[in-house]
């Protein structure tokens, strides 16, 4: 009965509050706190509703001293924002901010270090590797200008690539004693590869270059590095090489023992047998940016060639790397053309330069890029170059006519058949 | 003299008192004290039902605003809106009493009633004479702190002037607004009835109002890339770049 008379008596002087209360209640408190803007910067806290954004920059290999105005008040885009100040200056192409774009720094020009090949009008050269990447990112609308292709390979934001290209070809190359050719050419099926790279998907946190070079490329082409490291088992043999492809390997069949070098003085073709194990920090730069190997490797520069190796390419020219032929290196005139093996005892050997131009260059001239390295790793497979006992039938001039059909898929399986 | 008697006594004399005394009681003390709502500037202080916004416009906080009247927003002739009024001839309008139309005493505003305006150039264009307004006369520099050519629009959206004096031009020739990153913010803000124009996207950056912000972001790309070949040429063909994933988080503005 008591507690009754006391909500009974709560009841009513609340009710006689309200009634008598002459303040009324308003909707959304604090709206009439405003910030003071009168200063001729930004006064703004954008960290008060963008605090994930911070997180993420604070976390952030690059770009962590910098604060949001530094890149979303950018006045070098050529941007009017709104300021205070004395007279206030009213916003024009945006107010607050802009979402900017990564090359209104690291373009031409720009503020900050540039972007090779890519700060320069068009993207720079039909030689850079990911251009039609760049020029797809610039026309998509999903973020500003190219930010989209900047943000797959420079940050944490996460990436699915959806390949398709062929599945296979075949060819046959015969030769007659003189020189080698190609015939029967034909390319078949298609081949879907589905990448997934899972990052962090923070578009804030920018990564070094070091993790770029290390895990952008072989993530993003996965197909490409399992192709040169996983590849197709052989049969497990002694002689049964896997079959490995996208770039020629060492071959290193027992038989090969006495000549652990070439004539050029290296190892045989470009990597080592066990591609696995190689610093895969510049595992892609050997082949696809020259310029940037031969500067971040100077005692190699010498072995190598590196200096004229750089002049046959097209590297200085290209972000990140560069769209190849097997004939940029090999090609007739090159530092690294092919040659018959001189240094072979016994063999006057034939085919690779026996034409003029060079085998490599005829392939390029008349085979689409896409296939011209497979056309190569046709023979250059390990697993597909003959082993011993039939070198002749290709390579000693005038000793007999050959034919040899070979069939090869692409990345990442690889294999091949040359019989 | 027993507790009683006592009660009895104190009755009778409040009796009496009631009988004799030549006043009656009202309810509601002080209705009959009328302000003075002749020319100028509104007398009624709206700080007296309005004490909790009172308290933030003198909290020290209130930025730009902190000097302005109630009236200068609240009834505000860019509105466009017909405030019950007592005008002098000198004044835009007619003179005598003007009822209210579309408001009587105040009606809420705009942020970009103010803040929106079309000026063009750098030349002095005084929006409706509105330094002969009775709410703006005198307080020119509550405003325009720099002088009479400080201008005050927000700019930066691409948004047409609200007052419709200039149709078709945003605050100023060159306001487009085409990389601002709020802009969609704005737009929506315009298309929510919560509050008046834009104002929620207004408020939740340039005052002190919690805000919760729920976001919904993209946290990677899908990209579709096709090789397209004869037997003698190809290119590869990055056919798409689409938002591959999303996240979902709440920032929380305190």
């Amino acid at each position: 009965m008591r507690a009754i008379l006391l909500a009974i008596l709560l009841f009513g002087i609340a009710s006689l509050i309200l009634f008598t209360t002459i303040d009324v209640s308003t909707l959304f408190a604090g709206q009439h706190t405003f910030v003071d803007i009168y200063p001729s910067s930004n006064d703004i806290d954008c960290v008060a509703c963008h605090h994930r954004i911070q997180e993420e920059l604070n976390n952030s290999a690059l770009h962590s001293e910098l604060s949001c105005e530094d890149c979303h008040r950018f006045t070098g885009a050529g941007i009017t924002f709104a300021e205070g100040g004395s007279p206030a200056t009213p916003g024009e192409e945006a107010h607050a901010a802009y979402k900017p774009r990564c090359l209104d720094c690291h373009g031409e020009g720009g503020y900050a270090k540039q972007a090779p090949a890519f700060n320069e009008s068009g993207y720079g050269s039909e030689f850079s590797a990911h251009r039609a990447l760049v020029l797809k990112a610039n026309s998509s609308g999903m973020c500003v200008g190219e930010n989209e292709a900047c943000l797959a390979c420079h940050t944490n934001y996460s990436v699915k690539i959806d390949y398709s290209y062929f599945w296979n070809i075949n060819y046959t190359v015969t030769g007659d004693g003189t020189e080698w050719n190609i015939s029967q050419f034909a390319y078949n099926g298609t081949r879907e590869y589905n990448i997934t790279y899972s990052k962090s998907g923070a578009k804030h946190e920018f990564v070094n270059m070091t993790v770029v070079r290390k895990e952008t490329c072989q993530k993003c082409h996965k197909n490409i590095y399992d192709a040169l490291v996983n590849g197709t088992a052989g049969a497990g043999g002694v002689n049964d090489e896997d079959y490995l492809t996208h770039a020629p390997i060492e071959i290193d069949d027992p038989q090969w023992a006495m000549y652990p070098d070439n004539a050029w003085g290296h190892n045989r073709y470009h990597y080592k047998a066990n591609r696995a194990n190689i610093d895969n920090s510049n595992y892609c730069s050997r082949c696809h940016n020259v310029n940037y190997f031969a500067s971040t490797h100077l005692q190699k520069s010498n072995t190598y060639n590196l200096t004229n190796v750089t002049a046959d390419t097209n590297s200085t020219q290209v972000h990140a790397a560069e769209a190849l032929w097997c004939t940029t290196c090999h090609g007739s005139g090159k530092t690294k053309e092919v040659i018959n093996d001189p240094g072979t005892p016994g063999m006057n050997s034939y085919g690779h330069s026996a034409t003029d131009p060079d085998f490599v260059d005829l392939i390029a001239e008349s085979y689409a890029r896409t296939f011209n390295g497979d056309i190569c790793m046709g023979c250059h497979e390990a697993a597909e170059h003959p082993d011993h006992g039939s070198c002749c039938d290709c390579h000693v001039p005038g000793m007999k006519s050959f034919s040899r059909d070979i069939y090869i898929e692409s990345e990442p399986s690889g294999y091949c058949t040359n019989s | 003299m027993n507790i009683k008697g006592f009660f009895l006594f104190a009755i009778a004399i409040v009796t009496i008192g009631i009988f004799v005394l030549p006043i009656t009681v009202s309810l509601f003390a002080g209705q009959h004290s009328w302000y003075d709502l002749s020319v100028g500037p509104s007398d009624v202080p709206c700080e007296k039902c309005h004490a909790d916004i009172s308290d933030e416009m003198q909290s020290g906080e209130s930025g730009a605003h902190g000097n302005l009247t109630c009236a200068m927003c609240h009834r505000s002739l860019f509105t466009g809106y017909e405030y019950a009024r007592v005008q002098r001839e000198y004044f835009v309008g007619p003179q005598g009493t003007i009822p209210g139309n579309e408001s009587h005493a105040a009606s809420t505003v705009k942020c970009m009633n103010c803040h929106g305006l079309y000026r063009a150039g750098t030349s002095g264009d005084f929006p409706e004479n509105h330094c002969k307004d009775p709410e703006h006369a005198g307080n020119c520099m509550k405003c325009h702190w720099a002088g009479w050519y400080d201008f005050i629009s927000a700019g930066g959206f691409g948004l047409e002037d609200p007052t419709g004096r200039n149709p078709g031009h945003n605050s100023t020739d060159t306001d487009t607004g085409e990389y601002a990153a709020h802009r969609q913010f704005v737009l929506d803000a315009m298309e929510n009835n919560t509050l008046e124009g834009a104002n929620e996207a207004c408020i939740a950056c340039h005052t002190k109002m919690p805000v919760k912000i729920g976001f919904n972001v993209t946290t990677g790309a899908k990209i579709i890339v096709n090789n397209s070949y004869s037997q003698s040429h190809s290119y590869w063909d990055v056919e798409s770049i689409t938002p591959g994933s999303y996240t979902t988080y709440e920032e929380e503005k305190e």
